[in-house]
């Protein structure tokens, strides 16, 4: 029953690959500048953070098909015509940008004030004590929130597929037509993203372990 | 009780007010502590207490009077009406020079207790790691610790995390050492070891300012007992003359409520 999924296995593995990569960028893209998000929400002079504020209301109230179609089908209006692999990457990792500043706030205000006053009480301020005791504590909070928007992210890839990249989703839809079994097709589609999210929570746990502050 | 000349004292307290929105919590707090002095702040809970001591390290914002460290005003500069927020820089150099041991240990819960206690002197003083290691150790080892140099702070008792905390205020070789209820979360049977590493301080001539429930480490310790109510010094001595001879009748009080709780 399963030979079609067999069969075209090769294109949607193609596909896996098109989904991983275009995951790992905007995931990478996205934590990077939704940590700094979270500084600037934190710690920066108040317009700045009111701009940041607007920015992060914005990605958040607005679907992300929405902005995907702002990006393909607008801006070429505008005259700028973007690389759809390129483009779907960076409104991806705009978008989980602003989820992914929530996660850091949070986990930065989650550090008990028992630890900032006693870094400030030893002396320490600003960068030092960010980077010696409330970073480190705070990453390890912000741990299972973080593979949980990085899962969220893996399946918000899915969308792409409706500006043409050939991710999995794409490629299972391509098949389907050629082949008329959706069951089946569809059915692999689903446990390469299963796998793939599976894959990031295990290992989120082994982290979590890894890092555990009882040795 | 301090009878030495002294024209500099390692703390002055001045005129200090402090509000939390429209709650007066300090109300013109006045005192002096002289160097090598002891003084155990006493007072029933909401006294202001822990936030006078919060305040002589700027932990805490005020927003009258001045506190100055060995005649150095800390956190604000200007007289007069003027009132400026000194640069966090300049705030962080002078707590750098006061050790602080909290209720609730706080120690660096990513760290081993040996980390936990050179971090400060290697990434603030800039002391060479061998050398931080060195006075750690040994402090450490003063402590009753030496054996839990690789421990994780999760795996000691909360005496033990007190003591680890001591010595990390310690290793910053401050001028003076504030204590804030520092044996207010342990279980009973681990308040002596605690103690006992205070009383060695003191008897070291570290200066100290300790704000404690524990009346008879007070009574034993304490050069002076400085006793507060509602925002204000109410009554200050020698702990013989407060604990056998109080004046005011909120000290009575406070007193008699104490032994009797304890009687009970």
């Amino acid at each position: 029953m399963f030979d079609i999924l067999i069969a075209n296995g090769h294109l949607l593995l193609a596909g896996a690959v098109v989904t991983l990569y275009l995951s790992a960028g905007a995931a990478a893209m996205a934590a990077v500048l939704g940590a700094g998000l979270a500084l600037l929400q934190l710690f920066a002079f108040w317009p700045l953070r009111l701009l940041v504020e607007a920015y992060l209301y914005i990605m958040r109230g607005v679907p992300l098909l929405v902005l995907l179609f702002a990006m393909y089908y607008m801006l070429p209006y505008a005259g700028v015509n973007v690389n759809p692999t390129a483009g779907g990457m960076v409104v991806i990792a705009l978008y989980f940008s602003a989820f992914m500043s929530e996660v850091f706030r949070g986990a930065i205000l989650a550090v008990p004030k028992g630890q900032w006053d006693a870094a400030r009480a030893l002396g320490m301020f600003g960068r030092t004590m960010m980077v010696i005791v409330v970073a480190p504590q705070a990453l390890r909070l912000a741990g299972p929130p973080f593979v949980n928007t990085c899962i969220m992210l893996v399946k918000g890839t899915s969308l792409v597929s409706i500006i043409g990249l050939l991710e999995v989703t794409m490629a299972g839809r391509q098949i389907v037509e050629r082949t008329l079994a959706p069951f089946q097709i569809f059915t692999g589609v689903a446990v390469i993203y299963f796998l793939i999210c599976y894959s990031l929570s295990v290992y989120g746990r082994y982290l979590e372990r890894r890092t555990s502050y009882v040795h | 009780m301090s009878t030495k000349p002294n024209p500099t004292p390692a703390i002055a307290v001045d005129g200090v007010s402090k509000w939390f929105g429209k709650l007066k919590v300090l109300d013109e707090v006045s005192t002096a502590v002289a160097p090598g002095e002891a003084v155990v702040v006493i007072g029933p809970s909401g006294s202001g207490k822990t936030t006078l001591l919060r305040c002589i390290n700027l932990l805490e914002e005020f927003q009258e009077g001045e506190i100055r460290i060995d005649g150095e005003p800390i956190g604000y500069s200007g007289s007069g009406g003027q009132r400026i927020r000194r640069p966090e820089r300049e705030v962080a150099r002078m707590r750098a020079q006061l050790g602080m041991v909290f209720q609730s240990f706080n120690l660096f819960p990513h760290m081993n207790v040996l980390k936990n206690v050179m971090v400060a002197p290697v990434r603030i003083k800039g002391v060479p790691r061998k050398e931080a290691e060195a006075i750690a150790v040994d402090l450490l080892e003063r402590v009753g610790l030496g054996d839990k140099l690789a421990s994780m702070p999760a795996k000691l008792s909360g005496g033990q995390q007190q003591r680890v905390a001591i010595a990390r205020a310690l290793a910053m070789n401050p001028e003076l050492m504030l204590f804030d209820e520092p044996t207010s979360a342990l279980d009973p049977e681990l308040v002596g070891e605690v103690l006992g590493v205070m009383r060695q301080l003191v008897e070291e001539g570290m200066t100290m300012v300790i704000v404690t429930h524990e009346m008879q480490f007070a009574r034993e310790v304490a050069h002076r007992v400085v006793f507060m109510a509602e925002g204000k010094i109410v009554e200050q001595g020698p702990p013989d003359d407060l604990f056998g001879n109080p004046q005011s009748e909120r000290l009575q009080t406070f007193l008699k409520r104490f032994r009797e709780g304890y009687m009970i």
